[in-house]
């Protein structure tokens, strides 16, 4: 095929919610006051003890097979990004791929990133399509990071959500689909978002699960995510602007030629200096996380669902879309929205 | 923008008196220093000055005058 594109987008958010309430009970009101204010976040869906990105990944799937009549069978490529999976092995898209009853002619992989797997996802799914290697992708995204963070750790508690996300894609129109990608790490910050212990390099341990306070008060062990939210913020405003100017320089198009910039949705205050810094007009961007939360690799798929649901999302615009976070790692695409995607039913 | 400005800045976003504002003054003192002051701070200074600085810079620093040696070449004084 020429080109790829999204066909269809199903959202899928932790089923209960964190509010603003409870973690004011925690945290003192003057806390949660400057987290609405700057992060502009009130409350936040988590998914319940016991539920895995997974699941979350494997409901907005299920929901998107039965509501746009899709044949499972003509799947031949699933991949499933996460930081939450369900075992150190096997991959978690084999579990997906047996409980969504797919065929065994059918590629199945995890992509390990965070804030910038989904754009990544399209790229690796976008790249096989038009290959030759799969005709059809399901690109599933799901974590639970707010089981991760420690309930004392009020720096990122109030951050947090949980969701999944299932995006269809296949054949474009013509002249649709994605134009191009943008892709880059820097590895040097590896350090200013992660969750230090679990893993080979670092096995849990009794010393692991020790309780430390540190400089602002916020309590975490090595088992649990740790974010610098300075460092990260200054990797955001710093490198955000410059890789959409890289991918708008690759596809020789304006930044006014661009109908819709959709943001990672980590942080109110950064999305809007960052519009500011590119003189991008507030209309022509998309919010969600206000009552949602940051929900990590899912934030873009969830913003997608939403603004297409706000008709903002049409057949002939140009859409960008920018993953960055934890890695350091980032991902842009430009998509011309193709007129053969499914018409969302709300 | 000019040192003077550019301390006016720093004080409204931390809202306080500009004159309270000093070269020796510790900003780890300030209950208003904290980490959501150091996104302003660092918005105020790549917006206004644009420049880059450490970001440890700013969660490191004692002084106010720390963080004005650290954007010295940006301002016209």
């Amino acid at each position: 095929m020429k080109s790829s594109a999204i066909l269809a987008v199903e959202p899928e958010l932790g089923s209960d919610t964190l509010t603003y309430e409870e973690l004011e009970d925690r945290f003192g009101a003057g806390a949660m006051q400057k987290v609405l204010s700057g992060a502009g976040i009130r409350n936040r869906r988590v998914a319940p003890p016991g539920v895995c990105g997974s699941d979350l990944a494997f409901a907005a799937a299920t929901r998107l097979v039965a509501k746009y009549d899709v044949d499972p069978h003509s799947i031949d490529l699933l991949i499933f990004c996460t930081q939450s999976p369900d075992y150190w092995m096997p991959t978690t898209a084999c579990v997906l791929h047996e409980r969504l009853k797919l065929k065994k002619q059918c590629a199945a992989f995890d992509i390990n990133l965070g804030c910038s797997q989904y754009v990544y996802a399209l790229s690796v799914a976008h790249s096989m399509l038009v290959s030759g290697v799969a005709k059809r992708a399901l690109v599933l995204t799901g974590d639970t990071m707010s089981q991760t963070v420690h309930p004392g750790d009020r720096a990122v508690v109030p951050l947090m959500g949980d969701a999944g996300s299932a995006t269809l894609l296949g054949e474009a129109s013509e002249g649709a689909g994605f134009l191009g990608f943008e892709l880059g790490t820097d590895g040097s910050g590896h350090k200013y978002l992660m969750i230090p212990a679990g893993g080979a390099r670092l096995p849990w341990s009794p010393e692991t699960a020790v309780e430390a306070i540190d400089a602002e008060g916020n309590v975490r062990t090595q088992q649990n995510l740790y974010m610098n939210g300075v460092a990260i913020f200054h990797f955001a405003i710093s490198t955000v602007p410059g890789t959409v100017q890289a991918l708008l320089a690759k596809l020789s198009l304006a930044m006014d030629q661009i109908d819709l910039f959709l943001f990672h949705q980590a942080n109110k205050y950064m999305i809007e200096y960052l519009l500011k810094k590119m003189k991008i007009p507030a209309e022509k961007t998309h919010l969600y996380l206000e009552d949602v939360g940051n929900t990590s690799g899912s934030t873009i798929p969830l913003l997608l669902a939403d603004a297409w649901r706000a008709g903002k999302v049409k057949p002939g615009a140009n859409v960008l879309a920018i993953g960055f976070g934890v890695g350091l790692s980032w991902a842009a695409t430009v998509i011309r929205w193709p007129d053969n995607a499914y018409a969302v039913v709300p | 923008m000019k040192r003077e400005e550019f301390t006016r800045e720093f004080a409204e976003m931390l809202g306080i008196d500009p004159g309270e504002l000093q070269s020796d003054t510790d900003l780890t003192a300030l209950p208003e220093w904290d980490s959501v002051a150091y996104l302003s701070a660092m918005v105020l200074i790549d917006d206004k000055l644009a420049i880059a600085i450490r970001p440890e810079l700013l969660s490191n620093a004692k002084t106010f005058g720390e963080i004005l040696a650290a954007v010295q070449t940006a301002l016209q004084d």
